[in-house]
Order: structure tokens, then sequence, then C-alpha cells
């Protein structure tokens, strides 16, 4: 596949995520503090993010599976969570915390069980995404051309 | 990887930085964009740290705390930071909170607060405005 189709199926990528709700805004600003004195930005903050997400997917269940719930140490863990999900702007992501903190506060256990579970839905889904997106860069940088810019 | 459209940001004065937050992502994240700025900065994660960090004679002039952080929380250790003199400006930062625990923030010390993550127009206004009244902080 030559150089023009390459960027053409990141633009279809990443306009679907976008359009999809998977990114917001967030990883536009990302990509902009990316340049040839920082070359992979956006790859170590969304590496970071995703060492980050699976300790904390794993504390969560643990956490929840305790005969009695610390819902504060939960809820500490989805404000990590949503942080970290809102600064690579994971927006699918980041709205399932945000539900999922209503219900720490409501001390609600089946509640946070069922938003960990489509928290863990949504984290996998973009990072299988940002992943094939990720991908597709090194291949456009591979074949000697440039990674675009969504505006 | 294609370089971002950005203008260039001119400072009359070397302003010295300090990051306070728990999440690294965030920090990775401010502290890149004052990188970018060619702001000196420093990062640690909680708000105990950066009070024993300021005790042993640090100084700076702008210091970005974020609100919810274990160990010690946005709000106590500017109320301690207050108490100890700093007269740097104090940003506020966290994801959205309710009005009255951002004005719980507000009323420990801070000058502004930012809902996270903080855009790279509100950073660029923010050190303008330090670099303009370097004298005051």
């Amino acid at each position: 596949m030559d150089v023009n189709q390459l960027q053409r199926r990141w633009f279809d990528l990443t306009a679907s995520l976008f359009r999809e709700g998977f990114l917001d805004d967030q990883y536009t600003q990302l990509q902009q503090l990316q340049d040839e004195s920082n070359p992979d930005f956006v790859f170590e903050v969304v590496s970071l993010f995703f060492d980050d997400s699976e300790r904390l997917l794993n504390d969560l269940a643990t956490a929840l599976d305790q005969p009695v719930v610390d819902f504060r140490k939960v809820d500490a863990h989805v404000h990590q969570f949503k942080g970290s999900s809102s600064s690579i702007g994971a927006q699918r992501v980041k709205n399932v915390c945000i539900a999922f903190r209503n219900y720490c506060e409501e001390n609600n256990r089946e509640g946070c069980w069922r938003c960990l579970q489509q928290v863990k839905h949504e984290y996998a889904l973009v990072k299988s995404k940002l992943e094939s997106l990720f991908r597709l860069e090194q291949e456009i940088v591979a074949a000697g051309g440039s990674v675009p810019m969504m505006e | 990887m294609m370089a971002a459209t950005k203008a260039p940001l001119y400072l009359n004065n070397e302003i010295s930085v300090l990051v306070v937050d728990d999440n690294r992502v965030n920090r990775k994240l401010l502290m890149t964009m004052l990188s970018w700025a060619k702001v000196k900065a420093q990062e640690v994660e909680n708000g105990k740290e950066a009070v024993d960090l300021i005790s042993s004679g640090a100084r700076f002039h702008l210091i970005f705390i974020d609100m919810e952080m274990p160990v010690m929380d946005g709000p106590q250790a500017t109320t301690l930071m207050r108490s100890m003199g700093v007269h740097a400006r104090i940003v506020g930062v966290s994801g959205n909170c309710r009005d009255s625990d951002k004005a719980q923030f507000m009323a420990a010390g801070l000058n502004e607060f930012h809902t996270k993550p903080l855009s790279r127009s509100a950073l660029v206004e923010i050190l303008h405005h330090v670099d303009d009244n370097i004298d005051n902080y």
C-alpha cells in the first residue's frame, strides 16, 4: 500500500474514532504537542494511560470483590481513571467513570459492578483502536510518509 | 511525524513552576506543555511533597495543584503553603467538581481555578500573566 492510501486509511480511522465518540478534542491537543523535539509524545502518553488503566482495572476488581467494599477506595481508583482518560481524550471511558463515581457516592455495589464491566469494555475498545492507529502511523513513516494532523 | 502549527511563546522572565498531581498521565501532559513553553518545571505527586519541597527552600513563581490527591489534597496543601508565606501564583486544577468544592479550594488560597485538562491557550494566558507580574510572585 502506498503512502497516500495509508494516509487515507489514517484519516478514515481517526475520523471514525471522533465520530463514534471514542476520542474528543483533547486527543487533538495531544497531537498538537507532538513535534520534532517530541516525536513520540502521543504514543508515550497513551502508553502511560494503558499501563495505569490496566493496574486500575485490577485494583477496582479487587476492591469491589471484598466482603465489605471500601467505596472511598473504589472512588479514588475511579478518580484516577477519569483523570487519565480525560487527559488523553478517551471520552467514552471518561463518561463511564463519571457514572461510576456517582454509584460510589451512593455506596451502590451493583451499580459500581456494572460500571466496572462497562469501563473494561470501553477501555478494551479504545485501546484496540488506538493500537491500530499507532500501527498505521508506523506503516506511514516506514513507507516514507509523515503522519497527518486532524484539524 | 508531522509538526503541529503553533506560535512560539516569548516570555521576558525565567519562570519556575511546580506541578502537583498524583496522576502521572496528567503530570506528563502538563510537563510536556511547559517544556514546549520552555519553562523550567518540577513535579511532585501530592500536596505533602509540595509542602516539603517548599520547606526545604525551593521557590516557585507558579504552582499548578490538583484538588483530589492522596496523603495531602490540594486545598490542605494550598492552605499550608499560604501560611508558610508562599507568594506564588497558585492555580488549582481539577476535573468536573461541585461548586462548593471549587469554592473551598479557592478559599484555601488559590489565585485561579481551571477544569482539567488544562488547554494550551489557558496555559499561555497564565504564563503571560505571571511573566507580566513576576515581581508579585
